[in-house]
This record gives C-alpha cells, structure tokens and sequence, in this order.
C-alpha cells in the first residue's frame, strides 16, 4: 500500500514487573500490547475497538509517543518514529493532532477558549500571531462555533462545545492524522450525532485520516472505514468496516457485534 | 491483611522523620557551636547528648545536667496539658457533629468556613490573657503554679482534683484551637456526606437520622478528625509552647521559648542544651502523635489497609520488617544501659544507623516510575500555510497604528473586567470592601502622626492620666503597627513564590527525597523553625529567613497538591503530545492555574505571619543573636525589611499593655488586639475572596 500515512508493524508494548526495593530487579512484564500491525491511509478512518482493558489507550498513547515500545515499528510516510531524530518526532507531531474522551479535563480551565486553541500554533513558534488568530477564528467557524466564544472559559460551555473546541484546537494546525480517545462517549446521543457528523465533515474538507478509538461499535459503523478490533491487546481482526459488521469472523469479535445488536432497542410493538 | 505491612512501613517514616528531626537540631547545635569547636568534635559530643536524650539520662554527662534538671520531669508535665483537652475536644466535636446531623442544624453547617478563620485569627496568647485576667479577677482559677503548696498532704482523688483545678485555664486555651479546627472540618465533611447516596438509602429504608449516623457517618467522620488533628499537630504545639509561656507553666514549651527571652535565670550559658532538649522532645512528640494517627486512620479506612496489597514486592516486606526490627533493636540496646556495649560513638551509630536504612528503604520504596515524558529540541521553522496574513488583527505599522491597537486591547481588557465583575459581584464586593478597609489602615498608619509620650505618671497609675488622652496614646500606638504589614506581606509574597517554585520543580522533576524532606520540615511546629532560626542566623536577618521558611513551607503543599491535580488532567497531557515540556507547561498552563492562587495564599499568609509574629513578640521570642551588631552595621535591604517587622509589631503593643490589663486597666491591650484582629480578619476575607472569583 503505497498510501499508507502511517504504518504500524509488530507493536508491542510490555511493562516491566520489577521486584526488590534496595537492588531492584526485572522478574517478567505484563502486556499492553502485543503485536499489533496496521496501517492507516490517507484521509481514512480506522476504528480500534475493544473491552477494556484490551490496550486501546495503551496503542494511542505509544502513537503519540507518550509511551516507548518494547518492539515493532512505526512509520510515519515511510520514516520510522521511534528511531528518528527530535527534529523528525517534532516533525510528525505537528501533523498528528489528538482529542481525549473528556472534554471538561482536556481543556484549561484557566485559559479563554481562544488562547486553548492558539495553543499548537503556538508550540510552533512558526506562526505569528495575527495570522494565528485568523486561524483560530477560521477553526472556530468550521466547528460552528461562534466567534465570541473565543472569548470565553471551558466552564462556560456545555460538553458538546467544550467537544467542538477541542476538536478546533485539534484541526487548526491542520493535521494529517487525527487521533480521537473515546471522544464522543461522554456526549449524550443527540450531541454524539452532531460531533461526528462533524467530525466526517471536518475530515471530507481538510483531508486527515483518523484512528478513533471507542467500545462503542454504533459510532464505529457510522464513521469508520476499516475496524482494528483488540483483544488482551492482541489483533484478534482488521478488516474494512462493512465486512465486519456483516460477517465477523473472529468469535471475539461476532460477541462484539452480537452483543452491540442486542443492546439496540427492539421497536415497540 | 495488609495492616502488619503498612505499620511497618508508617514505622519506618516516622525513624526517618526523627531522623530528619535530629540532623536539623544537630545544623542548630553546628550553627551555634561550629565557631569553637571543630566539626567532628561537635558531631561526636551531638551523638552523645542525642543517646541521652533517647535514655531521659540527661544528668549522666556533665554538659547536660541544666538540661537534666529542668527537661525531664517537664515532659510529663507538657503531655498532661496537652493530652486531655485534645481528648476532650475530639468527644466534643464528635457529639456536636452528631447533633448537627441530627438536628439538620444549618447553623453549625453553615459556620464551618468561619470557625476555622476564628482558629487561625485569634491569637492565643492574648485569649490566655484574657484568662489569665479572668481568674486574676475573680479568684477562681489558681495562677503560675502547677499544683498547691500542700498538695503532697491531700488525699490522691484530692490531689486529683487539685490538678485540675490548676490546670483548667492551659486546658481551655491549648484545647480552644483544635476544638474550632476539628468543628470546622468535621462539619465541612458532613456537608459532603451529608447527601451522600449511602445516607439517603438509610433513610430511605426507615432508619432514623441517629441510626444513619451510627452505621454510616461515624467511621468516615473519625477518620477525618484524626487526619485533621494530625494535620493540625504542628500548630496546636505550637500553642502549647506559648500558652505554657504565658502561664508559666515549665512544661517543653516553656523551655524551648524560655532560653530566648534572654531574662530570668533560665537564660544560662548552657541555654543551647536546654532548647535543644525541649526541641527534639516536643519534634518527635509531634511526629508520634501524627504516626499515631496514620495507625487510626489504616484501622478506621479499610481502603488504605487493603491498597496496593497485591503490588507491594515480597522483597520490600522482608526489607522493612528487618528496618523496623533494627530500629526496635537499636533503640533498646540504647535504652537499656547494661546492654549497650559501648556508650558515646558506637552506642548512637547503632541507634541511628537502622534509622538511616529505614529512610533509605521507604526513599526508595516510594520511589515513582521514571517519567518517558518526550522533550522535544527546537521547533523546525516551516510555514504551513495554514492562515491568512490579512486575516485577524490588522497589522501594525504606524506609531498612531500602534496606540489604537493598544487602546483596542485597553478598552478589550476593560470590557472583560467589567463583565467579570458584573458576574461576580459579591465576591467583588467583599474584595472591594477588604482591601478598602486595609488600604485605610495603611494610609492613617503612615499618615497620622505616632503619640505624644505619656506623662510618666501613667506608668504608675494610669487613672492619674484623662481617658481622652489615653485612648488617643494607644489608639495611635497601635494604629502605627500597621505599617508593618506591608513588610509582613512582602516576606510573605517572596515565601509563597519560593514555595511555588519548589513545587514545580520537584512536581516535573520528581526528587523524591527532596518532597519528603520539605514534607517532614512542613510538620515542624512553627514556633521551633523560628527558635532554630533565631539561634542560627545573627541580626535582624533572621527574622527575615524564619519567615520566608514558614511562607516556603506552608505554601509549597498547597501548591504541590494543586500541581498533582493538573498534573492529572488531559490538557497537560496534550501539552506532552506536542512536544512540550517543563517550560510550555508552565508557562501555560501552571502560571495560570497558580496565578490566584498565588494572590491568596500571599495575602492569607501575610495574616497567619501576623499572628504567629504578635505570637512570639508577645511571649517574648524576639531576640536574635546579634542585634547589636545589627544595628552598628550599616543596614541592607533584607536587614531594613525586617527591622520594620522587628521594632513595629503588634506583639509588643500588646505585651506593653499586659501589665495594665492584669491590673484592671483594658486600654492599652484593648486597641493592639482590635487592630490585629480587624487588620487579620480584613485580609482573610480578601484572600478567600479572591479565591472564590470566577472566571468569566
């Protein structure tokens, strides 16, 4: 696949059990993740789905080189990340933007909304700041907010718009790769409905590809183009979104889907 | 069951908290003896005096008998005073709370903020005076003794009772701190409990209020009072040492201010020995009383028993068994004479060299995983091409250009301030009305000019002189103290930045020893980190540094816990994803987060400096080494700075007028403590104003 963005092979990620307090010493690891090979391509949308437990954050975190691997590669356009120089990590971070689950923790309370999403311009130091504010102004707009809420602290919003925020504050540095963390799971329904929309909107008009982590399969089927269904943090399936959901083949993943069917609503009869 | 375990870990903080304890009053001991003896001598007759403070054989060496004579029976002496009114003031508090749940009291719910200001606002010393006055007055209470002159003659419940009866006035003014504090945060933590799930399903199922209280409130609520009273520790003996100052109670207290008045026929040669004594005592009093509360706390939460049971290595259990089981054993070779081998060098070294592996062990134990955090180098300058140089602000070409854009930021700010305000009006209004009232205070100190002197009559009988022209004297007396705020405040500012600072550092690079060093400094009571201080800095100086340590330390917890908490939050971790570290996060997200912070504590901490310093003035702990010299010397900043605090000072107005109000005549401590309770209560109100302002 000569696409590919980013391309993980053989990711794994193990914790070190370490035992003596005065001479510590490495008795075993525990895993976080084990092998975990993917790819993700351009302006596509890939889904990581799991229990948890199932390594879900443990993968996002080492894609956000928060955490070191233990083995495996990952390459972004062809270099690898994890034996690159700073330049080159500092580099991709520019182009991989992240969203986490709770938007009332991922935003400072401290900070106006508008300074929030100056922030990666900022880290930058490569934009000066009236064309930053044009393009916190621009962000704002494409998330459907409105200007004056820049103007504002987090905790004068609801969670949708702390949500659209941090979605601004991720697409104004215009990234290549967005990754999401449970992002719509502590929105209400009709609010989750409107975030994802949006998200697919923002996609279809700047062009990223996404990794969406979430246990939730309905927002899976409604956003994303191929599933990367972990299990005790091993790929137990990876396949394009519309075979999954019509022919599982993995029994872990068939528990998923049966279990996601059974929780829909019956009509009323 | 995890409870052996975590006793033996608690025991091996509280060695190495005693550890710390005696490597500080040995730096006292250098300090004071460095000049004239040689270090290792210093060191050598430290362990000496160290062993026979741990045997209470403190007459056995001819260095120590002062300390001998006057410290050892004042131990028991000081346990009696503090003991049973911190008993009693637990029950008290638990029966009031109760009540409050009982009875749905919103009176006593809503007072908790309050008591606890009342607690830290009051100096002490003067509520022992007014008490001390009282039983002066009306003969009830006897006064400067510890027991009759014929007590030996009574019968034991007799000799009981007279105890008590001499007691009762210590007792009310050592137990009214922790009796407000212990209401105060109690009542606070029933109000979150109060609606607590747990709480309503009683009552849901027909349990009567008492009932509830009893099977689910009780448990949780004691452990509260044990955390505060161990939280509380610090200050409550630090008023221990003032109130048996002021009733000359020569209890440990007494003798660790005593030698610092530098009257009396305890201001020997050897005063050094007898502080000391008093010191490492009344340190590890604390500490054992704060282990034993962290032993009530493992046995009242069974939380705290059973976490991390699982995680803890085996090894770790064997190494610190065998920590505390050489502590043990150290300490009873030491106490027991005829099994220590050798006295002086070999007999300490064995008592302390267990405590040295306990501090290690527990060190290293406690030692948190290595953060993988990315710093990231400098930023490649690229352009994106992301943004529209037209669009945002126009740019600035022109001089004229330039003073509209700053009159548009103005007029911005402005806007933002006056919506601000708007939204939070109340607490705007108490700034205003506080900072108003202080700023008047100030103004008429500097303004107004100080009193004439009194006739030297006054002295002898101050009826002789018109009430007019008293209450002028001393009004203006103790208006003129106030200038001295402004130098309190600015130890304070430079103390709480110190303390911020310190937070941040050891909060990102995480040197353990360190935070658990400042953690065990923090437990010190406050009046022996000035006496230290005081014994080791000569001229003004030193209250300058006793100050900002106190600042330092008392704030640095506030902001390490407040650190820790955004340390938790997903923004800082974004700052991490972009490749930040230390500097971006500070500079954007803990200068913000601190910035009221930062204001508040300053000003709250301008407050608490006032008292403990009208504390110490007042019972006379206020004369450095080296005054003389101070004053002969030409005069730098800090030694100006605290020459204010020194010379003008709340404390001394109010002991100048003890005398006359023992004898019947208020005035001149009636306006001394006026001013210091309004001028205290002023800036609390304002910091926790500033504290409760909304962003908006």
């Amino acid at each position: 696949m000569n696409d590919a963005l980013l391309r993980v092979t053989g990711l794994s990620v193990h914790y070190p059990i370490v035992r003596g307090v005065l001479f510590q010493r490495t008795v075993g690891s525990t895993v976080g993740i084990e092998d975990v090979s993917f790819t993700v391509s351009r302006r596509e949308i890939v889904g990581v789905v799991g229990e948890s437990g199932s390594g879900k954050s443990t993968l996002l975190r080492t894609l956000l080189l928060i955490e070191r691997p233990s083995g495996g590669t990952v390459e972004y356009e062809g270099r690898s990340l994890f034996h690159a120089t700073p330049s080159e990590q500092n580099e991709y971070r520019r182009r991989a933007q992240v969203v986490f689950q709770n938007p009332r923790s991922s935003l400072d309370p401290a900070l106006r909304t508008e300074r929030s999403v100056t922030e990666p311009l900022a880290v930058r130091g490569d934009v000066p700041v009236r064309s930053a504010q044009g393009a916190v102004t621009r962000a704002l707009a494409e998330v459907g907010m409105e200007t004056t809420t820049g103007d504002r602290f987090p905790d004068q919003m609801s969670g949708g718009q702390q949500q659209r925020i941090a979605i601004a504050r991720a697409t104004v540095s215009a990234p290549q790769i967005l990754y999401a963390d449970e992002c719509v799971s502590a929105l209400d329904v009709s609010v989750q409905a409107r975030v994802i929309n949006l998200l697919l909107d923002l996609r279809d008009r700047l062009g990223f590809a996404m990794v969406f982590v979430t246990h939730d399969l309905g927002v899976v089927r409604a956003l994303c183009d191929t599933v990367l269904v972990l299990q005790r943090g091993r790929v137990v399936e990876y396949r394009p979104a519309a075979d999954f959901f019509s022919a599982p083949t993995h029994a872990y993943s068939r528990e998923l889907v049966d279990a996601a069917r059974a929780t829909e609503l019956e009509p009323h009869r | 069951m995890n409870l052996p375990l975590r006793v033996l870990r608690l025991t091996g903080e509280l060695a190495g908290r005693v550890f710390v304890i005696l490597t500080i009053t040995f730096v006292v001991a250098s300090g004071s003896a460095g000049s004239t003896y040689e270090p290792y001598h210093v060191f050598y007759r430290y362990l000496i005096y160290v062993r026979n403070l741990a045997t209470f054989s403190l007459g056995t060496t001819s260095d120590n008998v002062a300390a001998a004579f006057y410290i050892t029976p004042a131990i028991g002496r000081s346990a009696l005073v503090l003991i049973p009114p911190l008993i009693v003031a637990a029950l008290v508090v638990m029966a009031v709370t109760r009540h409050a749940f009982v009875t749905r009291s919103t009176l006593l719910q809503r007072s908790a903020g309050s008591l606890l200001t009342v607690g830290y606002s009051i100096p002490i010393p003067f509520i022992a005076v007014i008490a001390f006055a009282v039983a002066g007055m009306t003969g009830w209470f006897p006064l400067g003794m510890t027991t009759s002159v014929g007590h030996a003659s009574l019968p034991p419940f007799g000799r009981l009772l007279d105890t008590v009866h001499h007691l009762i006035l210590p007792w009310f003014t050592v137990g009214l701190f922790p009796f407000l504090a212990l209401t105060s945060s109690l009542i606070g933590r029933l109000n979150e409990l109060g609606d607590a799930p747990i709480v309503t399903a009683g009552i849901a199922r027909g349990l009567s209020r008492r009932q509830v209280f009893t099977h689910h409130l009780r448990r949780p609520l004691l452990a509260t009072l044990v955390q505060q009273l161990a939280s509380s520790m610090p200050i409550i003996v630090t008023y221990l040492a003032l109130v048996e100052s002021v009733y000359r109670y020569t209890g440990l207290g007494f003798f660790l201010i005593r030698p610092y008045t530098g009257s009396g026929w305890w201001s020997v040669s050897d005063h050094l020995i007898v502080s000391q004594a008093a010191l490492v005592y009344i340190a590890v009093f604390a500490v054992c009383a704060q282990f034993l509360c962290r032993l009530a706390e493992l046995i009242l939460i069974p939380q705290l028993r059973h976490s991390e049971a699982d995680a803890e290595p085996p090894a770790t259990r064997w190494i610190l068994a065998a920590a505390a089981g050489g502590v043990v054993i150290g300490v009873a070779l030491t106490l027991l004479p005829p099994l220590a081998p050798i006295s002086g060098w070999a007999g300490s070294a064995l008592a302390i060299t267990p405590v040295l592996v306990a501090v290690a062990v527990v060190a290293r134990a406690r030692r948190p995983d290595r953060e993988r955090t990315e710093r990231s180098a400098s930023m490649t300058p690229e352009q994106h091409g992301i943004a529209d140089p037209d669009d945002g602000e126009p740019q600035v070409k022109t001089l004229r250009e330039a003073v509209r854009a700053t009159g548009r930021a103005l007029r911005r700010t402005g806007k933002r301030l006056s919506v601000s305000i708007r939204h939070n009006r109340t607490t705007a209004t108490q700034i205003a009305v506080a900072a108003g009232l202080l700023a008047a205070l100030l103004i008429a100190s500097s303004i107004v000019p100080p009193p004439a002197p009194l006739p030297s009559m006054a002295r002898i009988n101050p009826s002789m002189v018109p009430l007019g022209q008293r209450i002028t004297f001393h009004a203006l007396t103790a208006l003129a103290t106030a200038r001295s705020i402004v130098a309190v405040a600015a130890v304070a500012a430079l103390g709480v930045l110190a303390g911020a600072v310190a937070a941040v550092a050891t909060t990102y690079a995480r040197p353990p020893l360190i935070h658990r060093t400042i953690g065990v400094v923090g437990l010190f009571p406050t009046v022996l980190i000035v006496v230290m201080l005081l014994n080791v800095v000569s001229g003004y100086a030193a209250f300058f540094y006793a100050f900002l340590f106190v600042a330092a330390v008392r704030s640095y917890h506030r902001f390490r816990d407040t650190l820790d908490l955004l340390r938790q939050e997903h923004f800082t971790t974004y700052s991490t994803v972009l490749g930040r570290g230390i500097v971006h996060q500070t500079i954007w997200h803990v200068a913000p987060n601190l910035r009221k912070l930062l204001l508040s504590s300053t000003i709250a901490l301008s407050a608490d400096l006032i008292v403990l310093r009208a504390n110490l003035r007042f019972v006379g702990t206020w004369i450095p080494r080296g005054v003389a010299e101070a004053d002969a010397r030409v005069p730098g900043f800090l030694e100006e700075l605290s020459r204010l605090m020194y010379s003008v000072n709340w404390g001394s107005a109010i002991q100048a007028g003890v005398g006359g109000f023992v004898r019947g005549y208020y005035l001149p401590v009636v306006f001394p403590v006026a001013f210091l309770l309004l001028a205290v209560l002023l800036l609390r109100a304002l910091a926790g104003a500033i504290e409760r302002w909304e962003h908006v």
